[in-house]
């Protein structure tokens, strides 16, 4: 059964559909910044939770156990003396932690201990000593490794499991090559950022089995694991997003394409192609210069189209290269400071809304303190215009989502500073806080329309009674009010009203006045009533050139 | 001059969302439908989208409130903490030419009721043998040709190794799984023929890496037919009824960088190891249990008791002798440590099982006439074995799985059903 992960404040909780809140218990010591945004990610059926935490998180969905991604490897070699027979020759070893599940299965492993210094033997066992105990709760193993005889520990083999976390010994290992060639390789594994405390991942992403990942310290490093791996991280999986160090945030957002994962930095474009190691490649963007992403939180794929926050507007990426989906329509909106706190776009936050198929960005109001989520805007895909700026009175958004209902389907959700999950789309047109007592907050539709010129602007008009065509909203319905100002091209406020029923689906309003323009607004406010128009028609004469 | 309060003109606003919001156009000579605000307001979804409508409501799903401040959440599309259903369960493989209401399985959540089962589907070819092992079922085939190995992880079903390396189309004789990784021993032709060779691969589920281990002189007419493979106390063993199948041989690998050889270990036998082909199924009676590995000599049918053996620290011995002479042990399992093993003569008119040597149940005797040829057994979490059996025939197959307690008490947990030997256990939900 689908549920989902949250992080509230500086706690994780896992919700189930039906509502039933379950507070995951942290490892010790690990604790969450609440100002902080974490990301979560799935790989191999196991949950991940990063960047918010003083260090990476694996959860088990099942068990909902919270255990450090990546563990931290033993800071000490293991020494080794001789003791019984068996062997010739020289070895070297190390050891790593682990986690085993209740089938002896290795499910988690550190990197490799510092190597034990060189035993030489004849006819002689091995003796392990000084096996770190790990202090990692999660930890609950730890795995030996050996050279083969006279290896150097460029390849070392699993030579056993202790499997617990007290044991700090080992004796005697005389297994021979013959046998501990058969046993599995040591896989090399680098640590990425956010394995200990005082480093962070500053984005990851799962994409191709993989979790994709840059550090705070290094934000032009991008790190990768193995297939289906979440603790593995080699070091040679790693590339460069050019020109390294040109600014000091490095990688701004990830957009994962079918078959290519766009990387985005404050002002370049990188495509990341390829399925593999053997094949993997960096390549900048032709279409695009000086556009980067501003609002990592923003990026979002949506059937194959990457959008995202720039400075200056959302542009979309694909195929055919990126594109300002802004400039043409609502440019404003980003090149002014006359409707957004354009200082805090880099906390925007972007979503995917399958009901309108829009792609949505969550932004401050321009009298709005920086950090405070209080208006979204909405990209109609399929009509490729702006919708908004939408806001609700009920609460204050902190978050953006995609949680399943308990009918199994996928719906768009915001999260409130309130603490509340809410999902979008009900067909109740009321905002529902969840704290109690639940008082439905009213949805204020205002829409404003162009000015009308009735194709001559500079003719003095005669704006007669208009009749609306709308949705009839039933016997008990309320009513809508319109707001209309006539004249020229100065004023910004509507001094008429008027308004009409939603009892009926067409409605003749009174005459409008005169003047070379007019424009009007509707405002419905009506807590648990839609409001739908449909159309209007609008009778003039034109009196003459004055 | 008289106006028309009707207007002498008009304009149709129609297509109200066409437009959406625009505040880069000039104010003016702009079309019906261009807004400069439209605040909680959408294209209609309700008859058309000309329209412009409320946005939906926005409704929270939980009543008490989460921790703080919603900073990042995610759905989890997995099975979960709130799955209540979510259990382990069962699974025998039903003979491919008798579903069961069109499915090939049977299983169980608690050992006692079973039900076909449809979740799984089955694999196009007869299987050899089945892996618990890294929280999926593993299930492998006879012949690597078409299909080696695949897993199921509860739900869906994955082709883990297709082919061999070297290998077009051959059998593979035996598994086992150990260290984390999948041991196989594969013939380079099907049916083996005298100078084809058998190979042997190990293959971690964790990275899908298969690799050779030894070299290529394990040929059919040096080891004859293999009845298992098995890791034992930091080797790698191959047990075969050897040349002609006649007179079995252990052989062992002795690596060294890729490029080891396998090495006469024991044998000849008198009498070839038991195992191969039985019913068309590749049987073994071979198992690791405490760092002993335990194989099976077969007895004559007549006048020479069957064995059961084990190999200890290079050490060969034996550790069960049939009470009569046309017996021979037929197989052997690993419950929690306790070694079970079942004994049976040739026409299978007495076929016991023991443990720890000592005897717990005589099957015929207690379930009427059965053939131990079993294909797997497993140790649920009710701590439990469960053991497939089946009775050859050419008509009526009618299998059934025994049970066993932590302490020995037998019980047959299904009755009437037609298995293939495969037995398996993983989490549903």
């Amino acid at each position: 059964m689908s549920f989902a992960i949250v992080q509230a404040g500086s706690a994780l909780q896992a919700v189930s559909t039906s509502g039933t809140i379950v507070t995951l218990t942290l490892p010790t010591g690990v604790t969450i910044d609440s100002t902080l945004r974490g990301q979560f990610h799935i790989l191999g059926k196991q949950l991940l939770f990063t960047g918010a935490a003083t260090i990476n998180l694996w959860i088990d969905p099942v068990t909902l156990t919270v255990r450090s991604m990546v563990i931290v490897p033993p800071t000490a070699a293991p020494t080794l003396a001789t003791n019984g027979t068996g062997l010739t020759g020289s070895y070297v070893a190390a050891y790593t932690f682990g986690v085993i599940d209740t089938n002896g299965n290795l499910i988690n492993e550190s990197g490799l201990s510092d190597l034990s210094d060189a035993l030489a033997v004849t006819n002689q066992g091995i003796n392990w000593t000084n096996i770190q105990v790990s202090p990692d709760s999660s930890v609950n193993c730890r795995v030996l490794y050996r050279s083969l005889l006279d290896g150097n520990g460029e390849t070392l083999f699993r030579r056993t499991i202790i499997a617990d976390n007290v044991t700090t010994s080992f004796l005697t290992d005389n297994l021979p090559d013959s046998g501990l060639e058969l046993l599995p390789a040591f896989a090399d594994s680098d640590p990425p950022e956010g394995t200990v405390p005082g480093t962070r991942l500053q984005l990851a992403v799962s994409y191709r089995d993989r979790i994709f990942a840059v550090g705070t310290s290094d934000p032009d490093s991008l790190r990768w694991t193995e297939p289906g791996s979440f603790y593995q991280w080699p070091s040679e999986n790693e590339a460069g997003l050019t020109v390294r160090g040109e600014d000091q945030y490095g990688c701004q957002g990830f957009l994962p394409r079918k078959e290519e994962l766009v990387i985005l930095k404050r002002s370049k474009v990188l495509r990341f192609v390829g399925s593999s190691n053997d094949d993997f490649e960096m390549m900048p963007d032709d279409s695009s210069q000086n556009v980067g992403c501003i609002a990592p939180l923003s990026c979002v794929v949506i059937s194959d189209v990457g959008y995202f926050l720039g400075p200056d507007g959302v542009y979309a990426v694909d195929s055919a290269g990126v594109r300002n989906i802004t400039r043409d329509t609502v440019d404003p909106w980003f090149s002014t400071d006359l409707y957004f706190n354009r200082p805090g776009f880099y906390l925007a936050l972007g979503g995917y809304n399958p009901a309108t198929h829009s792609y949505e960005l969550y932004l401050t109001y321009v009298g709005s303190a920086t950090g405070v989520i209080d208006r979204w805007i909405s990209y109609d895909i399929e009509k490729g215009k702006w919708y908004g700026p939408h806001y609700t009175a009920g609460f204050t958004p902190s978050a953006r989502g995609m949680l399943k209902t308990s009918g199994g389907l996928l719906n768009a959700t915001i999260g409130g500073t309130d603490g509340y999950l809410y999902y979008m789309n009900q067909s109740l047109r009321s905002d529902l806080p969840g704290a109690t007592p639940l008082t439905p907050s009213a949805i204020t539709a205002e829409w404003i329309h162009s000015y009308f010129d009735a194709d001559s602007p500079d003719f003095l008009h005669f704006w007669g009674m208009p009749t609306y065509h709308y949705q009839n909203e039933g016997v008990s319905a309320g009513t809508v009010t319109v707001s209309w100002y006539t004249g020229d091209l100065v004023a910004s406020s509507f001094p008429n009203t008027g308004t009409f029923p939603l009892t009926t689906d067409r409605y003749r309003m009174t005459r409008l006045g005169t003047g070379r323009l007019m424009r009007m607004k509707f405002t419905h406010a009506t807590a648990g009533e839609n409001f739908l128009l449909r159309g209007m028609q609008i009778p003039f004469n034109t009196i003459g050139r004055r | 001059m008289a106006i028309d309060p009707t207007g002498d003109d008009h304009i149709d606003a129609f297509q109200l969302a066409d437009h959406g919001v625009n505040l880069t156009q000039s104010l003016i000579r702009r079309p019906p439908g261009m807004w400069t605000q439209v605040q909680n307001g959408q294209p209609s979804f309700t008859y058309g989208r000309d329209g412009i409508e409320k946005r939906g409501g926005l409704a929270s799903f939980h009543t008490v409130a989460l921790a703080g401040a919603v900073m990042a959440m995610g759905n989890v599309p997995l099975g979960s903490y709130f799955d209540t259903g979510i259990t382990d369960r069962l699974i025998a493989g039903l003979r491919e030419d008798t579903p069961l209401t069109g499915a090939y399985f049977i299983s169980s959540t608690d050992g006692a009721s079973w039900a076909a089962y449809s979740a799984l589907t089955k694999p196009s070819q007869g299987w050899l043998r089945t892996l618990n092992r890294e929280e999926s079922l593993l299930y492998v085939s006879e012949l690597s040709g078409d299909v080696a190995m695949q897993r199921w992880d509860g739900t869906t079903r994955y082709q883990v190794v297709d082919a061999f390396p070297q290998i077009a189309d051959g059998d593979v004789f035996a598994v086992c799984y150990a260290n984390g990784l999948v041991y196989f021993i594969v013939n380079t032709a099907s049916p083996p023929a005298g100078a084809s060779v058998y190979y042997v691969y190990s293959f971690n589920p964790a990275s899908g890496v298969v690799t050779q281990l030894g070299g290529t002189n394990l040929t059919h007419a040096l080891i004859g037919e293999p009845c298992g493979i098995e890791y034992c106390a930091g080797a790698l063993y191959v047990i075969s009824k050897g040349a002609s199948n006649a007179a079995g041989v252990i052989y062992k690998l002795v690596e060294s960088g890729g490029t080891g050889t396998w090495t006469l270990d024991n044998g000849p036998a008198a009498r070839e190891y038991r195992g191969g082909a039985v019913a068309t199924l590749q049987t073994s009676a071979t198992v690791v249990i405490n760092g002993r590995l335990y194989f099976s000599l077969v007895g004559n049918g007549a006048t020479i008791p069957g064995k059961l053996q084990y190999m200890l620290n290079g050490s060969y011995n034996d550790y069960f002798t049939c009470p009569n002479n046309d017996e021979s042990v037929t197989s052997v399992v690993n419950h929690n440590g306790v070694v079970i093993h079942a004994v049976a003569n040739p026409s299978n008119a007495a076929v016991r099982i023991y443990a720890n040597g000592v005897q717990e149940l005589d099957v015929v005797g207690t379930y009427g006439a059965t053939s131990c040829i079993p294909g797997d057994a497993v140790v649920y979490s009710d701590g439990s074995l469960y053991w497939a059996w089946f009775r050859p025939g050419s008509v009526l197959l009618q299998g059934f799985v025994l049970k066993r307690t932590s302490s020995g008490v037998w019980s047959q947990a299904t009755t009437g059903r037609a298995l293939n030997g495969m037995l398996g256990m993983i989490g549903v939900a």
